[in-house]
């Protein structure tokens, strides 16, 4: 629900542009999202009076947490939540319930809302009859949930209900009242994980203990035949069963019915949607998951949007975790890098097993994570570095061939022409590695990317302007740049990578007339390679907007 | 948390320059603990616009219309100069915490009584005599429940004193499209509702309203 400005309405001087700016920052604030808020500092330093009065403003303002859970106000009250002291009043403005008025549902008394996720809302909670604290889940907006939802909701709590265990939570009750679905649990307080993290990465021998204790809780959900799709919970005891996280400030959360969880918590099987391969070790996976975020204060992939956070997930591979916090000790780090396989095979087999290991590194045992074999190195390093691994596989098999060619036919093939080609192939391989180190820092990633397309483009101008006649076949090379930049999958990178060919191309054209002597060939090639550019942009846009789809729909 | 320290360091760097008074709040508050009278009276007497203006976005908006306030500040302030001893923090941030709290507490019973009276056609004065006994006996509420966390009292600041003064001596309607858009986080379809204006009459309105309050602001 943005406000957005209606600027044909307003005079259209600075002030108008000045609305919009200031507009959207409230609204970034309202949202609490402080990323937002940052770039706004950043761009609108002028703003920054105006900024500040409306930080001062909404400081002021009654925060937001103890403003009545408005789901339910707006789509149950009536029927289902009386504020407390009196009954409900048809029609009566009376009936906006006060934050502060413990709000009453059947027995309890909703204190505040702790959490929500996609589909659930977790609310703290007074059992008046017991005079104890308790969490109490419902369905956000019961009346919208289908039968499917409703089931699961109940499956989960029934699943829950049946165990015992010191660090699980206990579900009390399990009903319904006026058409709302909830289950009463054992309140925890404490801090979750983000809470935790927001500190940076704890001590390496506290994550330690803390995931071995909530390895053995996951290992003793498994033996109930659960496999625990959600695994970032926070204190060392598991509070969720599914549905919504209790303690969860993450907003990519439980996007649709077939992917349940944080993207970034999930494992590959669970993140390309092979439900029948989902097992309990793709929770080892998730538990990695958390042992990573403990060491490192950040979960192995985040990015943007969840779906780069998706192919990070399915094709990418994580920094080590000493690369980002040196005190990780190296056993630690074999332990959760093993759980964070993209192969279940290759991971712990049960979560007591990881719970095992990492107990034999807090008795200062030898680990059973073993440091991977060469190949394994290999493959992991493929993953990390694809655009590295792409051209070098790509130069080496032209350097293969043309050293092929040179044995050959040795004697039709000039030593010095031999010797160009192969140089300026090497070189290209040299600078490729150059512009990997700069993808890896933050601030030279954009020209990195950019900067490697067009050196790319420059070279395979080089080597065709070198080799030998009829070019023909060769020039394939620029169509394949072309539909590689899609790879990044950013628009703009498309359109200057095909720009940049095009280009490079008409240079050939004129360095080597002798080899285009049909021009309307080479402009139908030229023009060949803008469309291909086209699609390629045209594709890498609809799964931006695909994804950009996927990650503001809100559920009901 | 970039962003505070933006804002924050532009607060750092125009405080020198956009406190009025030569004492600070936080030495105002130790003088008025220690017994000075003209001290104390300062410290309310600057803390009062807050007070009104917290109160109004509380209530105004579980009401969702405008309530006439004064009561509920008069006595916030009230209970807050009665239980100045009790107070233990030292900060500002603590002090404007302490007093919200009291606002809150009070803020129940007032949407109570004014709901009440506004019912049963009480008189306004009997309402002030309950309000007073029947906060004094009733025990606190539960702190923790729905009350700012420790982060968001640190973000209190002594720059929201002045913005609240300031916000009290806008125009009327300045004041109101402020309180219904930034106090009240409402979009703007509904302030354009409340204010029976156009949508574009009542962005405008704003954009006047936040010139005009960082006009007064840089003086």
């Amino acid at each position: 629900m943005s406000d957005g400005p209606e600027s044909p309405a307003l005079p259209p001087d600075d002030d108008s542009l000045a609305f919009d700016h200031l507009d959207r920052y409230v609204e970034s604030m309202h949202r609490l999202d402080e990323g937002q808020q940052a770039e706004f500092l950043q761009d609108h330093p002028e703003l920054l009076p105006l900024l500040a009065c409306l930080d001062s403003l909404d400081s002021i303002a009654p925060v937001p947490a103890t403003l009545p859970p408005v789901d339910l106000i707006d789509t149950n009250a009536r029927t289902v939540i009386n504020q407390s002291g009196a009954p409900a009043e048809a029609g009566g403005d009376t009936f906006v319930t006060s934050p502060v008025h413990p709000t009453e549902f059947g027995k309890y008394e909703l204190q505040g809302e702790l959490g929500r996720g996609g589909m659930g809302v977790v609310y703290k909670a007074r059992q008046t009859d017991l005079d104890r604290i308790v969490a109490l889940k419902m369905i956000l907006s019961s009346q919208f949930a289908s039968e499917e939802e409703v089931r699961r909701f109940y499956d989960e709590a029934r699943a829950a209900g049946s165990l015992q265990h010191p660090n699980i939570i206990a579900i009390h009750e399990v009903g319904e009242i006026h058409g709302q679905h909830y289950f009463a649990m054992d309140y925890v307080d404490g801090r979750n994980l983000a809470e935790i993290l927001r500190d940076g990465p704890i001590e390496v021998e506290r994550a330690a203990e803390f995931m071995q204790i909530i390895a053995r809780a996951v290992d003793f959900l498994h033996e109930h035949k659960i496999v625990h799709r959600d695994d970032e919970s926070g204190t060392p005891h598991l509070t969720d069963f599914g549905l919504a996280k209790l303690f969860d400030s993450d907003s990519h959360q439980t996007r649709s019915g077939t992917i349940i969880g944080t993207p970034s918590y999930m494992s590959p099987e669970q993140a390309a949607g092979r439900i029948s391969e989902i097992s309990p070790r793709s929770d080892v996976y998730s538990l990695g998951t958390v042992l990573y975020e403990l060491l490192t204060g950040r979960p192995p992939f985040r990015e943007d949007n969840p779906l780069d956070t998706l192919v990070q997930v399915l094709e990418g591979e994580a920094t080590l975790p000493m690369r980002i916090n040196r005190r990780v000790p190296r056993e630690l780090e074999l332990i959760c890098m093993r759980c964070l396989e993209k192969e279940p095979n290759d991971r712990y087999q049960t979560a007591a097993d990881l719970a095992d290991d990492l107990d034999r590194f807090l008795k200062r045992e030898p680990v059973a994570a073993r440091p991977s074999g060469w190949i394994h190195k290999l493959r992991r390093w493929t993953r990390r570095e694809p655009a590295l691994v792409s051209r070098w596989g790509g130069l080496a098999v032209a350097m293969g061939v043309t050293q092929l060619n040179y044995s050959i036919r040795g004697i039709d093939v000039h030593f010095e022409y031999f010797v160009r080609i192969m140089s300026v192939l090497g070189v290209w391989a040299i600078v490729c590695f150059v512009f990997q180190r700069m993808l890896h820092r933050e601030t030279a990633r954009n020209f990195g990317q950019f900067g490697w397309a067009a050196a790319d483009s420059v070279f395979l101008t080089t080597v065709l302007c070198l080799a030998d006649g009829p070019l023909g076949p060769l020039l394939v090379g620029y169509a394949l740049l072309v539909a590689s930049s899609g790879m990044f999958c950013r628009v703009r990178l498309v359109w200057f990578t095909t720009f940049v060919n095009v280009l490079s191309f008409v240079a050939l054209v004129k360095l080597r007339p002798d080899e285009f002597s049909l021009i309307h060939y080479a402009a139908i090639f030229a023009l060949v390679l803008t469309v291909v550019g086209f699609i390629v942009a045209h594709q890498v846009y609809r799964v931006r907007v695909l994804s950009r789809f996927y990650d503001r729909r809100s559920l009901p | 948390m970039s962003r505070l320290q933006g804002v924050s360091h532009w607060l750092a760097h125009n405080d020198c320059t956009s406190m009025t008074g030569d004492v600070s709040l936080s030495e105002l508050l130790n003088q008025a603990r220690d017994g000075d009278d003209a001290a104390r009276d300062l410290l309310f007497e600057k803390c009062r616009a807050y007070v009104n203006v917290v109160a109004r976005a509380r209530v105004e908006s579980w009401m969702r219309a405008k309530v006439d306030a004064s009561d509920l500040v008069q006595q916030t302030l009230l209970e807050a100069h009665r239980g100045l001893s009790n107070f233990q923090g030292t900060t500002e941030a603590e002090w404007l915490a302490w007093l919200r709290r009291i606002l809150d507490h009070n803020a129940v019973d007032f949407i109570r009584q004014y709901r009440g009276t506004k019912k049963r056609e009480i008189r306004k004065e009997v309402r002030l005599n309950n309000a007073a006994s029947d906060v004094s006996q009733r025990r606190d509420l539960d702190p923790s429940a729905g009350m700012e966390s420790p982060s968001e009292l640190v973000m209190r600041r002594e720059r929201d004193i002045e913005v609240a003064e300031v916000v009290s001596q806008l125009t009327d309607d300045h004041q109101e499209v402020i309180m219904l858009r930034n106090l009240q986080r409402l979009p703007f379809d509904e302030v354009a509702r409340r204010m029976g204006r156009t949508r574009p009459a009542v962005q405008m309105l704003w954009m006047r309203a936040l010139r005009k309050l960082e006009t007064i602001l840089q003086q």
